[in-house]
């Protein structure tokens, strides 16, 4: 489904991606975790070419880019393989909870608006949302505005998501909510990508564990192996300083 | 005795000036209409940095900022005309110059003017939106025409409304200098009926409360419509 091959990266002189590949299978879930400015982020930024690498190639379904021969008609095909839960929500503020669903499939994919509202109430009933369709962004909490988020993503029926710290930012109490909806998409059999410090849904949900460090893989793993048997001590410091409850 | 004041003629005149009224709201809404397209057009340009074309439009800002306003309607003024009698001579082209009437030259004056200075002000609006609404634009597979007009452009006019108000309200008061081309606006007309009456404090008085009411109507209209492009942002939560 997804295939990485030797992704290298820079921001000026601090080089954050040094020659990563990765292959993930269809229906996989992949968790990312690592210490902060290990690469995770930027890594499932390359996979969208949000941010464009350096050096490598990025393949998901049959669309393949190859660094620096990125033209904008490849780029828009890669992002058409996939779509994106951020940190930070960045649900349009100018549009309500359905209008943020709804305005992609409408400008981008060309669905009317009859079409593009029956698939975003439908959304909006998964993720729970559906009594507060018409509410801007500014007026739901930060739960509610991730399950839109997430609600968005799948609206363009993606081949894989890409989940970037989708419960980082949220207060506690709304972590399981967004959790469980998470869950229930990784049941359907959705391909995922998700960088977290969530260590129960790494545990519990991923099928793979990869572990960051310094712009590239330590090592990966099934959880339990990973969790009760890694293999290097980059790995296990870090886990023995994550929680577990 | 003579008067100091005469509050009669004062009130009597204003519906002759009052006739006159229309044309300075012409003027002010034309030029700020052109004038805001012409600000888009400066802003995308300068934001996304265009080759050349960013440097001449950070030129001409520069000029209109450090030129005044009445030097810039002389040089449209006495400009065009010579421009246009020149391209009528080369290309056999037939275009009447003399026919063309003052408040062409006005119009397009002021939408210059006005034009770099709101650029500046939706340039600076563009660059507030988060970055984060880019992001899930491209995410989401919009493409650049997209995210602009569709999800940066109505933020960033959200933001940027009060100043474009503002500089609606400059081109009104600057409209008077129409004048000086001889152009019947608001205050010629003022200064045409005092001078049959000899009095002209009257009539400036007039003029300037006419222009003051314009501008109190205009903020009021401005408020509003702020309040309504501001409803996505009431606050509840986190």
């Amino acid at each position: 489904m997804i295939s990485v091959r030797n992704i290298s990266k820079s921001y000026g002189a601090s080089k954050i991606l040094k020659g990563v590949s990765l292959d993930i299978k269809p229906g996989e879930i992949v968790t990312l975790i690592g210490p902060s400015g290990a690469g995770k982020t930027t890594f499932l930024r390359t996979l969208n070419w949000l941010a464009s690498p350096d050096e490598g190639s990025v393949r998901i379904g049959d669309v393949e880019i190859s660094a620096g021969h990125a033209r904008p008609r490849q780029i828009s095909a890669l992002r058409a393989q996939s779509s994106m839960v951020f940190q930070h929500y960045h649900l349009f503020h100018n549009k309500t909870a359905l209008e943020n669903i709804t305005e992609s499939l409408i400008v981008v994919h060309k669905k009317t608006r009859a079409e593009a509202d029956e698939i975003g109430i439908k959304l909006l009933i998964k993720v729970g949302m559906q009594d507060k369709m018409h509410e801007y962004p500014s007026r739901l909490s930060g739960g509610q505005k991730q399950r839109v988020g997430i609600a968005r993503a799948l609206a363009v029926e993606p081949k894989v998501m890409l989940f970037d710290e989708p419960t980082s930012s949220l207060d506690p109490e709304w972590v399981g909510e967004v959790l469980t909806v998470m869950n229930q998409i990784a049941d359907e059999g959705m391909t995922m990508v998700v960088v977290t410090h969530e260590m129960r849904f790494a545990r519990n949900v991923s099928k793979r564990i990869v572990f960051f460090d310094d712009g590239a893989i330590v090592e990966s793993g099934a959880p339990e192996q990973l969790f009760q048997n890694p293999v290097h001590e980059r790995t296990r410091q870090f886990l023995s300083k994550e929680r577990f409850d | 005795m003579v008067k100091v004041f005469d509050l009669g003629f004062m009130l009597t005149a204003i519906p002759d000036v009052l006739k006159y009224l229309p044309v300075t709201i012409l003027i002010s809404f034309g030029s700020s209409l052109i004038g805001l397209v012409v600000a888009f057009i400066v802003a995308l340009i300068r934001y996304f940095e265009v080759p050349v074309l960013s440097p001449l439009c950070k030129l001409y800002i520069s000029f209109i900022r450090g030129t005044p306003t009445l030097v810039q309607l002389f040089i449209v003024y006495y400009g065009i005309p010579i421009v246009l009698v020149a391209a009528n001579q080369r290309f056999g082209t037939n275009i009447n110059v003399s026919g063309l009437p003052k408040i062409i030259y006005v119009l397009f004056a002021f939408a210059l003017n006005t034009g770099a200075y709101m650029s500046e002000t939706i340039r600076s609006a563009i660059t507030s939106v988060d970055a984060g609404q880019w992001e899930a634009c491209y995410s989401l597979n919009m493409n650049t025409r997209q995210a602009v007009t569709r999800i940066v452009i109505p933020q960033a006019l959200t933001v940027a409304l009060p100043s474009l108000g503002n500089s609606w309200i400059s081109v009104m008061k600057d409209t008077s200098l129409a004048f000086s081309i001889g152009l019947v606006e608001l205050l010629s007309a003022a200064r045409l009926i005092g001078a049959r009456a000899s009095r002209y404090l009257e009539v400036y008085i007039d003029a300037a409360l006419m222009y003051w009411g314009v501008c109190i109507v205009m903020e009021i209209v401005l408020s509003l419509l702020e309040k309504r492009m501001r409803k996505y942002e009431g606050r509840i939560g986190a």
